[in-house]
């Protein structure tokens, strides 16, 4: 299978969830992120989807696990108890459709209820190909994710790909920082639970 | 291969043609290896499993009106892949039109139905085998009856009924049990399994359709008994790793997408496994299930009014599920060809249980006094 997954060796796992309104793009960017491919007519996702995804950041192997999220509103609660683990939250919305900027908060909501306090957000405006039917400016955004003290808010579009990899090496930059700075001895490599509290993985190969 | 084939047609035509039609046939037809065969049979033959006799009933008017239209059309425009790469651009499109018409067709018909993510994909499966207008009573009937408990407001029924998973696997691998509990992965990597009905995930239209032949004929937990088969079907590469949420998690989401899934021997042992332990032997959350009023409970219902009890009732009493028989029977029965064709028939016997209607429900009893002759061997 694909050569990034598994059994590479890495120094730090980091679980990534991926939410935000149906349709805003989240399985287009993570295809975009995994595999370099814009699938146009990609299939809505149904529950949960799981990719594993390895990059490097200041010279460490850092993987990323990321949850792919169905958006629509009745999968919230299934998907909920995803959120618990999470080192990472990636909330996305559609540029060109002012409902699922408006939604951000609903969302927000739900991570300051079910992840861990400390986990890091980014937010994301993805679509930004489409300059035209932009429906929400980028102060306006901004400012939404400052409120919620978000790493950054970064513009993407999955289509021409913008920005894509430079979210999640954004994340995980941040990411690192944090858990390298609080985790000053080396942790032995834990088992990651979806019911379980996690820390970060460190790993004890390499 | 192909007379066995041609003689199979002709049974179900045969049943077909019976007057009145022998749903017992078609049930057990619909069930035993290669199912209804081909989609000329499936538009026939369908009607009958979900008891639909007004095939021409009348679409509303100004559907997309509808609330969840914009939902619709964000999952119709998205299922492109479900069509056949052979088709021409333009066909899809008429085909995803009508996709959403009949989707909201549905959903302007039963305002107690909720529309998720999902439901699309069962709705294609029905457009291409029996095109828009047979569609819309088909999958109606479908919707209010086998999709109910996936339809109302809140998914925790269905996070529910995706817990009978465990029970069911544990009749026959509690170590597997004991695995996927100490990786804490939960059940929701069969979510989409059971509310598509496998269209999700099983690659091949062809075995699609097949497996709703199967599933059209059965008890609506069927799916989940097909679950639990895949599964056990692949217990060794979901125990051999790490015992961690993520790979478990990805090795399960794999199994169902395999191209070359053993439709057959997993449709019957789950078809073996349901005779065995029927919803009602499986634990106490089960029983609990059937007291909430929903579409498993209304099934039982149906059999209820009929005839006063619950075939697997009338199975038990008769000493056919006593539970250290059937225990033993799991590990010691082989799964050949000839036991496939009896599975059918017992399960259509026990389907009666998600049977709609009175015909299929009357004829049961006859089903029922002949079926501990086939059970002899348990
Ligand atoms: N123009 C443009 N279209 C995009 C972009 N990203 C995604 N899309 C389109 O948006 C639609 C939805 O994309 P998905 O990735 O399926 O959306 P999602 O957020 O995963 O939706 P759910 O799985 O339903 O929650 C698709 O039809 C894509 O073609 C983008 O960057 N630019
Ligand atoms: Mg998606």
């Amino acid at each position: 299978m694909n050569p990034n997954n598994d059994t590479e060796p890495y120094d730090y796992l980091f679980k990534i969830v991926l939410i935000g309104d149906a349709g805003v793009g989240k399985t287009c960017i993570v295809q975009r992120f995994k595999s370099g491919v814009w699938v146009e007519s990609q299939a809505s996702t149904i529950g949960v989807d799981f990719c594993m995804k390895s990059c490097e950041v200041n010279g460490k192997k850092i993987k990323l696990q990321v949850w792919d999220t169905a958006g629509q509103e009745r999968f919230r609660t299934i998907t909920q108890s995803y959120y618990r683990s999470a080192n990472g939250v990636v909330c996305a919305f559609d540029l060109t459709r002012q409902s699922t900027f408006l939604n951000v908060e609903k969302w927000m909501n739900d991570v300051s209820k079910f992840c861990e306090e400390n986990v890091s957000k980014l937010l994301i405006g993805n679509k930004c190909d489409l300059t035209e039917e932009r429906a929400v400016s980028r102060e306006e955004c901004a400012k939404v994710g400052s409120y919620y003290s978000v790493v950054d808010y970064i513009e993407t579009s999955a289509k021409d790909n913008t920005n894509i990899e430079a979210s999640f090496i954004k994340l995980a930059t941040v990411l690192l920082e944090k858990h390298s700075s609080s985790n000053l001895q080396q942790e032995p490599n834990t088992v990651f639970g979806l019911g379980s509290r996690t820390k970060p993985v460190k790993s004890t190969c390499c | 291969m192909q007379s066995k084939r041609k003689l199979k047609a002709a049974h179900i035509v045969e049943a077909l043609q019976s007057e009145p039609v022998d749903i017992h046939s078609l049930r057990k037809l619909s069930i035993s290896p290669g199912g209804l065969l081909s989609r000329k049979l499936r538009c026939q033959v369908w009607p009958h499993l979900l008891d639909v006799t007004d095939t021409h009933l009348k679409c509303p008017k100004n559907v997309r009106m509808h609330p969840e239209c914009r939902q619709v059309q964000l999952d119709v425009n998205r299922s492109g892949g479900r069509f056949p790469s052979t088709m021409p651009k333009e066909e899809v499109d008429i085909l995803q039109e009508q996709l959403t018409d009949l989707i909201l067709s549905v959903l302007c018909t039963h305002s107690e139905l909720n529309y998720y993510q999902g439901y699309h994909d069962i709705c294609v499966t029905f457009l291409l085998v029996c095109g828009k207008q047979l569609s819309f009573p088909l999958v109606e009937r479908l919707s209010t009856y086998h999709l109910r408990d996936f339809m109302v407001r809140s998914m925790d029924s269905t996070a529910d009924i995706l817990n009978y998973l465990i029970p069911i696997l544990e009749k026959s691998n509690p170590e597997l049990v004991k695995y996927i509990e100490k990786s804490e992965v939960g059940t929701l990597f069969a979510l989409s399994w059971l509310i598509t009905w496998y269209s999700y995930v099983v690659p091949k239209q062809e075995d699609i359709e097949r497996l709703y032949d199967f599933f059209l004929s059965c008890h609506p937990l069927m799916p989940v008994y097909f679950a639990a088969q895949i599964v056990l079907d692949n217990a060794d590469n979901i125990m051999d790793g790490e015992c961690e949420m993520a790979r478990v998690y990805q090795v399960l989401l794999q199994t169902a997408r395999k191209t070359d899934l053993p439709l057959e021997t997993l449709i019957s042992k789950a078809a073996d496994f349901y005779i065995q332990f029927p919803p009602s032997s499986l634990s106490v959350t089960a029983i609990d299930y059937y007291k909430d009023g929903l579409a498993m409970s209304t099934f039982c219902d149906y059999a209820l009014v009929a005839q006063h009890e619950l075939p697997d009732a009338v199975l038990r009493r008769r000493g056919l599920y006593s539970s250290d028989r059937t225990e033993s029977s799991v590990n010691t029965r082989p799964s050949n060809a000839d036991s496939t064709h009896w599975s059918a028939a017992k399960t259509a016997a026990v389907a009666v249980g998600g049977a709609v209607g009175a015909a299929a429900i009357a004829g049961a009893v006859n089903l029922l006094e002949w079926a501990p002759h086939l059970l002899g061997y348990l």
